[in-house]
């Protein structure tokens, strides 16, 4: 019977967060706050200097960076970490865990650094809604569920690594069928066939359906890994 | 124990790598995986560790299949790839956040290792070392794991006559019976003072794999000024490097390199 060990996976976790983003701690957090600022300013030129659109696309920006920094897990897990003593499903948690804790940094970054630097900004722009805010936690905040967004990156970068082994024919249907899947509540919407409600609620099934394919073929993926790049044999 | 069954392996349909290899990797053994470049020997290596899986056949481990990864294979398998990369990370950190995952672990094996290697324990930065350093310090470490089966792809790459002495030296006073080492080298004459068995990869993929005392007993080596009965010979000034059928129970070292040429030019099956 294969066990789960909490503690294993928790040393794991710790093991790949520290050697990845740990060794300098106050470099890493200044680094990531200009990644930050630099975010917030690139959303505000994409958004025509409006404040309600500019934090909005802030906010999605920083799912994305979260789910960028992720995929540095991925890759440290598969180029240093296979033979660490800690089961597939071990590894797996390990990567989600370090996924989650750098998105719960990521928002608390944006929420002080970023919504500093839309308060600063904002006293220069004539806007409406000017004023100091708080990025993520603003009346109206509706990107959580970008969140979700992140197993599907990962799922990505372990499926393009994957290609070869799959065949392009079979890659390129998959891709196929989840863009489609991903357009099919607002093609459905755009064309009549179904009100905005029903949409929204056709949506939030496929989103839950592709996260947990995503989810479960991730795994798959893992324990299929190999490292089988050529080197001096 | 490390057993291959009928294993082959291949990156590319019709260019087979490992050819229906069987063998024992048998515990308290030392072997020496030979080949020439491209070969195989990496690749076998990582089959062993699990890092790869077979095409055809099994690669256990205590009988577990050495690909399911269980981490308590894992823990009895250390690795050591021929490219080294460390963390930009101080040794200390290294050391206290790997070695939790080895009950096994020894800190006076490690020290003793460091103390012979030159190594500074207080090193700031893993990533700084030379690339002798950091085979030293990787070498350190698996010894000190304490693992059952001790694997190392070019161990002594950039290493410094004098260092391959020390590891030399470290293997056999810290290596405990029930450890297996299989190391993979082109520097015959390193390996042919302390391997017990060798492993030769064909150019065809197959294996070869027999104990330096079965060697020894089977055939005999010698300098000789004609080449003729001998299985294999190659010119020397002083005559010809001869290997013979050992028909007068002499047992005398064969020279790891006179059994590779002969097995890989197949001279001896």
């Amino acid at each position: 019977m294969k066990t789960f060990s909490f503690t294993r996976m928790l040393m794991l976790s710790r093991l790949q967060f520290m050697e990845t983003y740990g060794r300098h701690p106050k470099k890493t957090l200044t680094i990531a706050s200009c990644a930050i600022i630099a975010l917030s300013l690139l959303a505000f030129v994409i958004n025509g200097w409006r404040l309600g659109d500019s934090m909005e696309a802030a906010e999605h920006l920083t799912y994305i960076f979260a789910a960028v920094l992720s995929m540095t897990f991925y890759a440290d897990l598969v180029a240093n970490r296979l033979m660490v003593p800690a089961s597939n499903a071990e590894k797996f948690a390990a990567l989600y865990t370090n996924m989650l804790l750098i998105t719960i940094i990521s928002v608390l970054l944006t929420a002080t650094v970023g919504s500093a630097f839309f308060s600063i900004v904002s006293m220069f722009i004539d806007d409406a809604d000017n004023g100091a805010v708080i990025l993520f936690f603003r009346k109206g905040h509706s990107s959580l569920y970008l969140i979700f967004m992140e197993p599907i990156f990962i799922w990505l970068t372990q499926f393009a690594a994957a290609k070869k082994r799959y065949g392009k024919a079979a890659f390129w249907s998959v891709i196929a069928g989840y863009t489609i899947l991903m357009l099919l509540p607002v093609l459905l919407q755009k064309t009549g066939v179904t009100g905005e409600d029903t949409a929204r609620v056709l949506s939030a099934c496929i989103g839950g359906l592709m996260l947990t394919c995503s989810i479960v073929w991730s795994y798959i993926l893992l324990k299929k890994t190999e490292l089988d790049s050529r080197e001096n044999d | 124990m490390t057993e291959l069954k009928h294993m082959s392996y291949w990156y590319d349909p019709g260019m087979t790598v490992i050819r229906d290899a069987s063998m024992e990797a048998a515990e308290g053994r030392i072997y020496g995986l030979l080949g020439l470049n491209g070969s195989g020997k990496s690749t076998l290596l990582k089959l062993m560790a699990g890092l790869l899986f077979p095409k055809e056949g099994q690669v256990l481990h205590n009988g577990i299949n050495a690909g399911d990864r269980d981490p308590a294979t894992l823990r009895d398998i250390a690795f050591m790839p021929a490219e080294i990369s460390l963390p930009k990370e101080s040794l200390i950190r290294f050391v206290s956040l790997n070695s939790v995952f080895y009950p096994r672990f020894s800190r006076s094996i490690l020290d003793d290792c460091m103390k012979e290697f030159g190594i500074d324990p207080e090193t700031p930065d893993l990533g700084k070392l030379s690339l002798g350093y950091k085979h030293r310090f990787m070498l350190s470490c698996l010894l000190s794991l304490g693992t059952g089966l001790i694997l190392l792809d070019e161990p002594l790459n950039g290493m410094d006559p004098p260092s391959r002495t020390i590891f030399r030296k470290l293997l056999m006073r810290h290596l405990r019976d029930d450890q297996t080492v299989v190391m993979s080298t082109h520097i015959m004459n390193d390996v042919e003072k302390i391997v017990t068995d060798v492993i030769i990869v064909r150019n065809d993929g197959t294996l070869f794999c027999a104990s330096m005392s079965d060697m020894a007993e089977k055939y005999s080596y010698g300098i000789s000024a004609s080449a003729e009965g001998a299985l294999y010979a190659e010119n020397c000034p002083e005559g010809f490097r001869v290997l013979r059928e050992n028909t007068g129970r002499s047992e005398g070292d064969i020279p790891v390199e006179i059994l590779f040429n002969a097995v890989t030019k197949g001279a001896i099956k």
